[in-house]
């Protein structure tokens, strides 16, 4: 199968976009931005490379042609393997995408089962940056764990031991599976974090709802001392950060990717 | 200058997508299916000068997004009562999910409300996603 890749500068996305995309009926695949160039994708018969180019404009930087794999498989696998480091120390692959360079914290997601946390997701992906900026040690609690991915990197990063709580008993297996995989010890539990405390670790990440972080700030532990928050939009970090504050932790951080938002709170 | 509710513009713009539009009393309704490759951003429906609708699948979710054409303004927000289970393939979930949004444009010639369907479903974790797209597009009456 062809493959046309088109360099662009990143700012200039959403205009290219306006230009490339109706005359791409199968879509254009976009990889993650390396100082501020980001790569455009494009498998198949569709428009030739010059007709590409010129919708591209003057954004474009370059231009390659090459063949691809024929299984979309095949080709998704590799485009993981080209993903920059998560905070530049974390790889979270699925099993068969190329391996990261030596020194990097190399996680392996194989099983989800329908879970949330492949890896690629801001929530996701904001929660494993802030985690790299913590002092690891003592027990953490995975809230709304999905895959398990912020388990197994907290206990990759030092902490211990790991609590993974969800509702959903697919996630639970595959936090099970996932933590068997990597190496590390995972106490998956099935809750409903709408009701239920959460657990007196000194280290929660909860990657949930709104709602649910209602419930949690309102029944947390005074043991608890560090919580990282997310699974909201950047339109509720204040009601979230309100009902933090309110059992007596303060706000240190917040990020925001795509309109998903992190949040840092602390034991004041 | 032209109504930007153009079903003839947008038959012609939407022709190599598969979409279908249709005049409404004060609007217009558009239609289009579309298989999508994991990863791919790809256009679903399209208003000329008002809105393109782009869906991208990711392993983590879905991303539907609304693109204001030609300098109009766009408010939009997500229906949180619609099933939105991304992930779950045919074996997991009840089919097909269903996103549903509200729109609402200005800065153009008239303000325009809309409601926008996005339906899906796919049979393997990673396989193309197969999308159906559905909007109304109307004129705003104050008096509505």
């Amino acid at each position: 199968m062809r493959h046309v890749a088109l360099t662009i500068r990143e700012a200039d996305l959403d205009e290219v976009l306006d230009r490339l995309l109706p005359i791409v009926p199968q879509g254009v695949h976009l990889h993650p931005a390396v100082d501020g160039r980001l790569e455009l994708a494009v498998y198949g018969d569709a428009p030739a490379r010059a007709g590409l180019e010129a919708a591209a404009g003057e954004s474009l930087l370059s231009s390659g042609e090459a063949e691809a794999s024929d299984d979309p498989d095949e080709r998704r696998l590799a485009a993981i393997g080209r993903r920059p480091p998560i905070g530049g120390r974390i790889v979270v692959r699925p099993e068969g995408a190329p391996a990261p360079a030596p020194g990097l914290i190399d996680i392996v997601i194989n099983d989800t089962g329908g879970a949330f946390g492949a890896g690629t997701h801001p929530t996701t992906v904001l929660c494993l940056e802030a985690l790299l900026g913590l002092e690891p040690g003592g027990a953490f609690a995975d809230l709304g764990c999905g895959t398990g991915v912020l388990a197994i990197v907290a206990g990759k990063l030092g902490w211990g031991p790991l609590i993974a709580i969800d509702h959903e008993p697919a996630a639970l297996h595959a936090t099970d599976a996932n933590a068997r995989r990597n190496g590390v010890e995972v106490d998956a539990l099935q809750g409903d974090l709408a009701e239920l405390p959460p657990p007196p670790a000194p280290t929660i990440a909860a990657n949930v709802p709104l709602k649910v972080h209602e419930n949690l700030a309102a029944q947390l532990a005074p043991e608890s001392r560090v919580v990282l928050v997310s699974g909201i939009v950047d339109d509720h970090v204040g009601a979230v950060t309100e009902a933090y504050e309110a059992a007596g932790l303060r706000l240190v951080d917040t990020a925001v990717v795509r309109n998903w938002a992190a949040a840092l709170l602390v034991r004041a | 200058m032209s109504s930007p509710l153009d079903v003839a513009a947008a038959n012609a713009a939407g022709a190599g997508h598969g979409q279908l539009a249709s005049p409404l009393p004060d609007g217009i309704a558009l239609s289009a299916h579309k298989l999508v490759e994991e990863g791919a951003r790809a256009q679903l429906l399209i208003l000329p000068g008002v809105v393109r609708i782009d869906v991208r699948p990711l392993p983590d979710g879905l991303q539907v997004v609304p693109r204001p054409l030609g300098g109009t303004e766009l408010g939009w927000e997500v229906d949180p009562t619609a099933v939105t289970d991304y992930g779950k393939t045919a074996l997991e979930s009840e089919m097909p999910a269903v996103t549903r949004f509200r729109l609402a444009f200005w800065g153009g010639s008239e303000p325009l409300a809309g409601r926008l369907l996005v339906g899906y479903t796919t049979d393997d974790r990673h396989g193309p996603t197969h999308f159906v797209g559905h909007a109304v597009i109307q004129q705003v009456h104050a008096d509505r």
